[in-house]
């Protein structure tokens, strides 16, 4: 049976351990110590009661053993919750409360930054992995380190668990201004996967990039295409990913065959790479998504990768990738907007006019997605779902469910899609999903902060760039300066406003809404002109 | 001397985000997963604007940024140059 999402590991583990699996920090796993050592994680989460209906959180560096860390938690029955290692501890404390997870793998020091954060939450297994003591809070439920977890071969994998049960939770910017998180079951998983591995040939020889955190959906990709099909999955080391000279002599020394990431990380390894040095033999895919690739600048990248493909993926996290667009070569010069493709396969697209009606050619309308990938809801908050859960509205014939994607698009005459935008406040910076309701939420829980505006303004690297204006209360003051750090203990960094305008009143619509397009307005015209 | 204070507090309060943090100005910021693309481009622009030098794209490798000291040379060289 290969109906959860470890399944296929346990083949190729089987089959060929001695091939190398993931390599990460200089250091290489094969198959066969992967599934040992996610044997021992599974085993010990599963000695302290936790298993199919629970979930685990994982906070750790983009190493091996997070990829061990996720195994592990799967076999145990378990979903797994990646929670990102940089953010404020006040934020992964209110990620992993959320979750309710009942155990948790993490650094010690990320574990001691908790104690001050956890809200009465204490987890009933604690699996610590790197340098330093082990936080007293934990008290009983401390195992580990988690290399020296004890030897786990009759694990017993049957754990009742199927494919429709939750597989991990992706915790997105929420507008309410705390993050949701998104339940994917091991069928969404698989649907994808699938898809990735048949529509890019994926297979054995294959060296797979991780560039995108484990908090990121982009990661499901590297991680599970590489180890369904026997090939290796490379991790960017967190010390080079910021230095775009390293990173590009990185893809070439690792033999990368298959890239994913981003645009923006491309568009740096493009400006600061110095791509001329190398040929990239090896590498024969590119794909990105996340955010809208500037065709000026994809052509230019494309240049540099003379022999490789390149493949813009796009979806919400809600449903992984649901379309997708080989880009042609040459790219066209009357191509001013990049397609975002059709709808994947395994999947159906109905795009919905403003009058409920399915748009035709050459119309647009928001796209909504059916399918294998589409998530088992939003953690916790069934009106959320509800309102993104609906009947395809073409029929009543029997249930068909969609997923509302929020995104705009225009058919075009082939099938394909444009992107046309967001129906809601939801932007995209560096890829990532912002909701500018929750930096207003943010903005607005501090004490001499009377209203709060925030725009997103295009930025040709990274996306958009985030600005606020905010009013004080009475007799009060507050600065940009003053913003920031408070900001960062609530708000993922690139979620803090670039700048701050200070007014005496923000602009109001005639209902007293707040007015984003006179917030916007204000902006611009504050800012230096370049 | 006032560069490391400074520094420090800048790597403390927006990169950390812990005024409290403790940073030895040898240990390695990039192992400790302080410094990622984000965190670089903020680095870079508060040095170039706490010391008036400019940092060019020649000096953008994971030497010059691993610590608090490493940086503070980099500093010295470029005003050097």
């Amino acid at each position: 049976m290969n109906h959860l999402l470890w399944h296929r590991v346990r083949t190729h583990a089987q089959a060929t351990p001695e091939r190398e699996a993931v390599r990460g920090n200089g250091r290489s796993l094969t198959y066969g110590a992967l599934w040992a050592q996610s044997g021992r994680v599974a085993a010990a989460l599963t000695a302290a009661g936790i298993g199919r209906g629970d979930r685990v959180g994982i906070v750790l560096p983009k190493s091996n053993e997070c990829v061990v860390a996720m195994l592990g938690v799967l076999r145990a029955g378990a979903a797994y919750v990646p929670v990102d290692p940089r953010a404020p501890a006040a934020r992964q404390a209110y990620v992993l409360g959320n979750a309710q997870v009942g155990g948790v793998i993490a650094a010690p020091g990320i574990l001691e930054g908790l104690a001050a954060h956890r809200d009465g939450w204490m987890p009933r297994v604690a699996i610590t992995h790197g340098p330093g003591a082990a936080p007293t809070w934990l008290g009983d439920a401390l195992r580990g380190p988690m290399d020296a977890l004890p030897d786990a071969s009759g694990l017993d994998d049957a754990n009742g668990a199927h494919e429709h049960d939750p597989a991990y939770l992706l915790y997105t910017s929420g507008s309410t201004g705390h993050p949701k998180g998104v339940v994917l079951s091991h069928r969404n998983a698989i649907t994808f996967v699938d898809w990735g591995i048949e529509s890019f040939g994926i297979g054995p020889d294959d060296v797979l990039s991780n560039h995108a955190p484990h908090h990121f959906d982009l990661s499901v990709f590297d991680i599970y295409c590489a180890l369904h099909t026997g090939a290796v999955v490379s991790l960017v080391p967190d010390r080079l990913a910021p230095f775009p000279t390293q990173l590009a002599e990185w893809i070439e020394k690792e033999g990368i065959t298959v890239w994913y990431s981003v645009p923006s990380a491309l568009v740096r390894l493009l400006k600061q790479g110095k791509l001329e040095r190398f040929r990239f033999p090896a590498l024969r895919t590119l794909c990105f998504a996340g955010e809208v690739f500037p065709v000026k600048y994809l052509r230019e990248v494309m240049a540099c990768f003379p022999s490789s493909e390149f493949h813009n993926l796009f979806g919400p996290t809600e449903t992984n990738v649901c379309t997708w667009y080989q880009v042609p070569r040459p790219l066209p010069e009357s191509m001013l907007e990049l397609p975002i493709g059709a709808v994947c396969r395994n999947q159906a697209a109905v795009v919905l006019r403003d009058d409920g009606q399915a748009a035709g050619v050459g119309e647009e309308g928001e796209l909504l997605i059916a399918g294998g990938t589409v998530m088992l809801g939003y953690w916790g908050l069934p009106e959320r779902t509800a309102a993104v859960r609906v009947q395809n509205p073409l029929h009543a014939d029997y249930a068909d469910p969609c997923h509302r994607t929020g995104d705009r698009v225009r058919i075009q005459p082939d099938g394909s899609f444009i992107f046309l935008g967001r129906r809601d406040h939801m932007i995209k910076t560096r890829g990532y999903r912002v909701e500018l309701g929750e930096v207003e939420a943010a903005l607005l829980s501090h004490p001499a902060v009377r209203e709060a505006g925030v725009v997103a303004l295009p930025d040709e690297d990274v996306g958009a760039k985030l600005y606020a204006a905010v009013s004080p209360e009475e007799g009060m003051t507050v600065t940009h300066e003053e913003l920031v750090p408070y900001l960062l203990e609530k708000l993922a960094r690139y979620a803090v406003p670039e700048r701050t305008l200070v007014l005496a009143d923000l602009p109001v619509t005639s209902t007293g809404k707040l007015d984003r397009t006179g917030v916007r307005d204000r902006i611009l015209a504050s800012l230096p002109t370049a | 001397m006032a560069l490391r204070d400074s520094l420090t507090r800048f790597i403390a309060e927006r990169l950390l985000q812990d005024r409290t943090a403790t940073i030895d100005p040898n240990e390695s910021l990039l192992e400790r997963g302080v410094v990622d693309s984000v965190g670089l481009l903020n680095l870079i622009t508060f040095l170039e604007g706490e010391t008036g030098v400019r940092i060019p794209e020649d000096a953008m490798v994971p030497e010059h940024f691993e610590s608090v000291v490493a940086m503070e040379a980099l500093v010295a060289q470029l005003k050097g140059a």
